[in-house]
């Protein structure tokens, strides 16, 4: 039942515009990008005028040596293996073998034992 | 407990020698030279890292002496086996240490790749056992190759400019041919005083030669004889 003389008030199931009054926001001038503050670098580098000269080589002074040249100083004359070999039977320790093994090019050894004793190594 | 063996020196170092790969090195004296040891129980392992402190314990161990000459890798002696091997040595030692004294090493490699080559295709070997021939790598093969080519003794072309510009500053020279994924190997001692020249004019050459790939200064591990 309606009372009163003014317009009649809006349905209560109906929502409100959440769109403001006043000009729509598609009409609105995009705000101008923020120009970015410019900040130095600090200059770790040497300029970029003056191009590096390219290293082909490799370095001849480098602490660290290569796997290569690792395996070559020291491996090259071969390896000495040591062994103990415990023989046992039933828990019983019957032989003690003790082994000392050098594991070379046979080249390695025979030039300085043929030398020395005229022994072929 | 054992002696772990490192090196030969002539003098022992100035001043603490450090650690070794794992206890403190100490200098043993015998055969008129000094063992630099370290104690332990047992070899370490053929690793990367083992021979990584092995060298970095040898180059230290070299900067600090005149002479040094480094032992093979895995050498653990106890206190008589590395007095009886040193024994009556003393000539040899000291002809070794003359040699490498206020030297040291500079490698070269390169030139030629060891020859591989399937052993069913090569037509010197009848048809019939070629199928039963298996293999690519043929160790032994390429080491008799690499024996004759030892036997002809010198390097090939690739190393001559190398020869011929750093000859003057090389006290000794070593070649050692191709071998199973190494190249040819041309080790070249050089005076100390003489490394900055050397490295001066090594480095333009690597620069023009890049099949040639130049490593150093170490210490001369390929001149020194093997003495224990």
């Amino acid at each position: 039942v309606r009372r009163g003389k003014g317009p009649a008030p809006p349905p209560k199931t109906a929502k409100q515009s959440t769109v403001r009054r006043g000009r729509l926001a598609r009409e609105r001038r995009p705000a101008a990008p923020r120009r970015r503050q410019v900040i130095p670098k600090p200059t770790l580098r040497a300029p970029k005028s003056a191009p590096r000269p390219r290293r082909v080589a490799h370095i001849v002074d480098e602490d660290q040596a290569s796997v290569l040249d690792l395996i070559d100083n020291l491996l090259n004359k071969g390896v000495m293996l040591n062994a103990d070999v415990v023989l046992a039977l039933a828990n019983v320790d019957l032989v003690y073998l003790r082994l000392s093994a050098l594991l070379c090019a046979a080249d390695r050894v025979m030039s300085r034992r043929g030398r020395a004793g005229g022994r072929s190594g | 407990m054992s002696w772990y063996v490192f090196a030969l020196v002539d003098a022992p170092p100035h001043g603490p020698l450090g650690r070794g790969l794992k206890g403190a090195l100490r200098a043993r004296a015998a055969a008129g030279a000094f063992a630099l040891v370290e104690r332990r129980a047992d070899v370490p392992p053929p690793e990367l890292g083992s021979l990584r402190r092995h060298q970095a314990v040898v180059s230290r161990i070299a900067n600090a002496v005149p002479a040094i000459l480094p032992v093979r890798f895995g050498t653990l002696l106890d206190d008589d086996a590395l007095d009886e091997a040193l024994a009556d040595r003393e000539a040899d030692i000291a002809e070794a240490f003359a040699l490498v004294r206020h030297h040291v090493q500079f490698t070269w490699r390169g030139g030629a790749k060891p020859e591989v080559r399937h052993r069913s295709s090569d037509p010197r070997i009848p048809t019939g056992l070629r199928p039963a021939m298996i293999g690519a790598t043929q160790p032994g093969l390429q080491y008799m190759r690499q024996l004759a080519r030892r036997a002809r003794g010198t390097p090939p072309s690739a190393f001559r400019p190398v020869r011929e510009k750093l000859g003057r500053l090389v006290a000794m020279e070593k070649f050692e041919a191709a071998a199973m994924s190494r190249g040819d190997s041309l080790y070249q001692l050089v005076d100390r005083d003489g490394v900055a020249r050397y490295e001066r004019i090594a480095r333009r050459l690597a620069s023009e030669m890049p099949g040639l790939r130049l490593s150093g200064p170490f210490p001369p591990f390929a001149f020194a004889p093997d003495v224990l």
